[in-house]
């Protein structure tokens, strides 16, 4: 290789490997407030890498599972209470709005609000998180009946 | 050797013929693989067990989100040729990806949102997947924005050179956002490794639609190619001794026997497997309603498709629109060149005459 060819080698990739770094030093400082939500056990014990627990009045966004048999639903308005989990501690939301066709028991959810107390959020917002699994219906009666749905396991 | 026979494609004629003889390919694969894959996903494949009809967006979503980054790296790799070998031809071939990959991402974004408000709840949230996808939309546009506010062409080209290989790094993000950080976007479906989460009778029609929006790029992408090569080379002798000759490739319409009996048998295998399937709607007014969510599925496939569309015919016009430049240009040539001789004759002849 010649040697200005080899010195223009050396300069692009000289410029992208200092980029490639910097841009993982600020994605590594920023690991925190990239993700979109806190999952219940973050609300209630911190976030992982960074400890940092959402303060009570905080605008947050919470992503869990609804729990089974949490929802309550009010029968005159469109007011409703579920409860939230992923592994561990449940949270409980309040939200009064129309909620994504996605939304059951069981399924992820990710709700926008703010922080009541330390376990409840009244949301303003709710989206419903669906997972990568694609089947027929007819195929996923057949998994259900083995118990094999991944969706029940807690995938969210 | 190898290097050796890349090396002859630093000549753009080279790579002009190159552009010929791989265009039918692609159109042929496009032509087949892109209408029948989506009639598939749309009609034949069976309905999803949560989201039922409107996860069908998946057939035009996905294959254009993943080939917006692998048309990204490829123009990122073009770019990095042309820098450090200053190939001219790696160049072009940069300028005429970048705004091919700008409307693949668009359309990804846009079905995406369109898939969203049913099934998220929301067209927009800036998840990481989200805003990553949309940075690389800017950089797509970034690039060709940079190329075309330089007077200077080669300078302009080195620009976006460097700004196509420094957003590279965004790919990988945008690939592993999801696994990285809490998204509302699921993770990936496909993967090289795993098996992919979905039975085959959906598997098969994605990977359809994934050929055929990938032979749709290599299409759009050379149809530019061509144009830009000879748009940059219109004075060049190669260019005006294929304008002369009737049998060069620059007049003749890409040979595509061949690849019409291929496409013939495609056609036939796809269509036994697809139909062997059978219609998944009762009839055409369900099929058009799609379980109450045929505005969403019908609004993504619209826009993508109408995108696509217009794409495919401003790469089509702009091959028209150079070579008639050309044409014109060296018909100017001719004409300054045939006064000149005659202005000589007449100033040869002229003393003649007053002697007489």
């Amino acid at each position: 290789m010649n040697p200005r060819r080899k010195k223009r080698l050396i300069a692009v990739t000289s410029v992208v490997v200092l980029f490639a770094a910097a841009t993982t030093v600020m994605l590594f400082s920023l690991s925190g407030s990239i993700d979109v939500f806190y999952t219940p056990t973050e609300i209630h014990e911190g976030k992982e890498s960074t400890g940092q627990i959402p303060t009570v009045g905080q605008r947050i966004r919470i992503g869990g599972l609804v729990v089974p048999g949490s929802v309550v639903r009010d029968g005159s308005s469109l007011s409703v209470r579920f409860d939230l989990m992923d592994t561990g501690p449940k949270v409980t939301v309040e939200f009064n709005g129309i909620l994504p066709d996605l939304f059951r028991e069981g399924q992820g959810i990710v709700a926008t609000g703010v922080l009541q107390t330390p376990t409840l959020v009244v949301a303003q917002e709710v989206l419903a998180k669906h997972d990568e699994e694609y089947m027929p219906p007819e195929l996923a009666e057949q998994l259900k009946d083995m118990g094999h749905l991944k969706n029940e396991k807690g995938a969210y | 050797m190898l290097i050796q026979w890349l090396n002859e494609f630093a000549k753009p004629d080279r790579t002009y013929i190159l552009c010929n003889q791989l265009l039918p390919w692609f159109i042929g694969a496009a032509v087949v693989a892109l209408p029948l894959g989506m009639l598939w996903g749309l009609a034949f494949a069976p309905t999803d067990y949560q989201q039922f009809d409107v996860y069908r967006i998946i057939y035009i979503h996905v294959p254009t989100a993943t080939l917006s980054l692998t048309t990204y790296v490829a123009m990122a790799v073009a770019g990095f040729v042309a820098l450090v070998w200053q190939w001219r031809t790696a160049l072009t071939a940069m300028i005429a990806i970048a705004p091919v990959g700008a409307v693949i991402t668009l359309i990804s974004l846009i079905t995406g949102a369109v898939w969203g408000k049913p099934t998220w709840g929301t067209y927009w949230i800036w998840d990481a997947r989200l805003t990553t996808q949309l940075i690389l939309l800017f950089l797509y546009i970034g690039v060709f924005a940079l190329y075309l506010s330089f007077e200077d062409k080669l300078q302009g080209g080195k620009a976006a050179a460097i700004l196509a290989i420094v957003g590279v790094i965004n790919v990988p993000i945008i690939k592993y956002s999801v696994e990285w950080w809490n998204t509302l976007h699921q993770t990936a479906t496909i993967s090289k490794l795993d098996k992919p989460s979905m039975p085959p009778e959906m598997y098969i029609p994605l990977l359809l639609c994934m050929l055929g929006v990938a032979a749709f790029i290599g299409t759009c992408v050379l149809l530019r190619l061509r144009s830009e090569l000879v748009k940059r080379d219109a004075h060049r002798p190669w260019v005006s001794d294929f304008m002369k000759d009737t049998n060069s490739p620059l007049r003749v319409i890409p040979m595509i026997k061949l690849t019409l009996t291929l496409s013939a048998v495609a056609v036939a295998l796809v269509l036994h497997s697809m139909l062997s399937q059978g219609f998944k709607f009762d009839d055409f007014t369900a099929f058009l309603h799609m379980g109450g969510r045929g505005t969403f599925v019908w609004l993504s496939f619209g826009i993508g498709l109408g995108l696509m569309l217009l794409l495919l015919s401003h790469s089509i016009l702009m091959n028209r629109f150079v070579k008639l430049a050309v044409e014109k240009q060296q018909a100017r040539a001719e004409r300054i060149l045939t006064a000149r001789k005659k202005r000589k004759r007449q100033v040869q002849e002229l003393p003649n005459e007053s002697k007489a």
